[in-house]
């Protein structure tokens, strides 16, 4: 042992574990009622027979069905529901006048911002130039944050998604196969590119820098992605001193489920 | 338009293609869902503040990785994915900010160092081995007690709770038993292996 290996604990293990695709563990999400409800009789007796032994699927499935009983979950009291969605009541995400919190969508405003000064007749030079200062800093807030261009819709069976700077070639939509490799159309003038895999819920699971298309997943990489699990994929394009040339929108992809009883559950 | 009436799916929809109803449709939909992540907080959390912060974060999260969503799920079961994330990420921390019950009772954590990518087949017989002994030698639910811990951190007080557990200590007892028998199988196994040189 070395001592400047990393030291895995506990957790470390027990979540490689059950990580593991020889675990043959489906996604947390599968054990949700809907989930469920979606798969076949024979698909729903293997998950449940795999969790009668499988002591992860069995804590995961505590989790789903509790999320799934929600306020009626044995143990939770009426009042301290009503507490917690008070305070989410009070504190909602969702943006309110003259707030600025995150907005999440990128609608194309029709106006820019403005700021009229009122007339008056007793302007003076330092009122223009406040004015002009406050218009100022409404435009440079405008062009920091102004809405992007919305997100292109994933191609059917296979495709490139078009549009972005950089073109992703494949895998997007739905593939036979997981894939082992990402590839994207090359950029003119580019020295590297900075590829990233992520879950859908924005986890990045692999990223690297690689000097031209494709990028090979690594094998324990590979080894970590389900079929039937939707993952997302983006490539940057970038310049000799690693500046950044350009991106492609985010690509999607799912592997086809297993044909019933051939596969992981 | 009567906004209850749209699906999780369509509120999001118009939230994206019209600016002006945007706020109120996400707000529509948030709304839908307090209550069932509240409930569900709670259950995890062990107590009401904690619960209220967690589910807070949640939505905000939601928020912030809502234009992210595409639905190829369906937005409840994306819900979960965000949340359980969250209270992951959120009870894993808190945890490893509090003292490990193992550490009580002097027993040190199984370490081992990071295989390389020459050793994956050994890192694959570990994870086996690690997997055989969670399923034989210890009992169902001191597995999934720890599993719950380490992994999911949810708090002893939220396992407690969670399963229902009646003894005087609650989940503390199967994290102790739980770990002891596997520091007692996976411990051996570790030392065997590290003697036989394929980890160092």
């Amino acid at each position: 042992m070395t001592d400047h290996a990393p030291r895995l604990t506990l957790d470390d293990w027990l979540r490689a574990a059950y990580e593991d695709p020889a675990a043959g563990c489906p996604p947390p999400e599968s054990w949700l009622e809907e989930e469920l409800a979606a798969r076949t009789p024979e698909e729903r007796r293997r998950l449940e027979a795999h969790a009668e032994h499988c002591p992860a699927c069995a804590a995961e499935r505590n989790l789903a069905r509790d999320f799934d009983a929600g306020a009626e979950a044995p143990g939770v009291r009426p009042e301290d529901v009503a507490f917690v969605v008070s305070r989410l009541e009070a504190a909602s995400p969702v943006r309110t006048r003259g707030s600025a919190k995150v907005v999440p969508f990128r609608v194309p405003k029709r106006e820019a911002p403005q700021v009229v000064p009122t007339p008056s007749r007793s302007w003076d030079w330092r009122r223009l130039a406040a004015a002009a200062v406050v218009i100022l800093a409404a435009g440079l807030g405008y062009q920091l944050f102004r809405p992007a261009a919305p997100p292109l819709p994933t191609p059917q069976n296979g495709g490139v998604v078009r549009g972005g700077e950089v073109e992703a070639v494949s895998p997007v939509g739905e593939v036979a196969g997981i894939p082992s490799e990402l590839r994207w159309a090359p950029r003119p003038g580019a020295s590297s590119y900075r590829v990233r895999l992520s879950a859908v819920d924005d986890t990045i699971l692999w990223e690297a820098t690689v000097p031209a298309p494709p990028a090979r997943l690594p094998a324990e990489v590979v080894r970590t992605l389900h079929r039937a699990v939707v993952y997302v994929w983006s490539v940057e394009a970038l310049g000799p001193a690693g500046e950044r040339l350009g991106a492609s929108e985010p690509a999607r992809f799912r592997a086809r489920p297993s044909p019933e009883g051939t596969g992981p559950l | 338009m009567d906004l209850d009436r749209l699906s999780d799916e369509e509120l999001i929809e118009r939230a994206r293609s019209e600016s002006g109803a945007a706020d109120t449709c996400l707000a529509v939909l948030y709304r839908r869902y307090y209550t069932k992540v509240a409930g569900w907080c709670l259950r995890i959390s062990g107590d009401r503040q904690g619960a209220a912060d967690l589910a807070q974060e949640v939505f905000l999260r939601v928020h912030e990785r809502l234009g992210g969503f595409r639905g190829d799920s369906r937005f409840s079961t994306w819900l979960y994915t965000v949340t359980r994330s969250v209270a992951i990420n959120r009870g894993v921390a808190a945890r490893r900010r509090e003292t490990d019950p193992l550490d009580q009772e002097g027993m040190p954590e199984p370490v081992a160092p990071e295989p390389g990518a020459d050793e994956m087949a050994e890192k694959g017989e570990i994870l086996a081995a690690f997997r055989e002994a969670m399923e034989r030698d210890l009992e169902p639910l001191e597995a999934r007690v720890l599993y719950l811990h380490y992994v999911d951190g949810v708090p002893l007080a939220g396992i407690t709770e969670m399963l229902n557990l009646q003894n005087k200590s609650g989940a503390k007892a199967f994290i102790v038993s739980g770990g002891r028998k596997l520091k007692r199988r996976f411990g051996r196994w570790l030392a065997r292996q590290s003697a036989g040189g394929t980890l160092s």
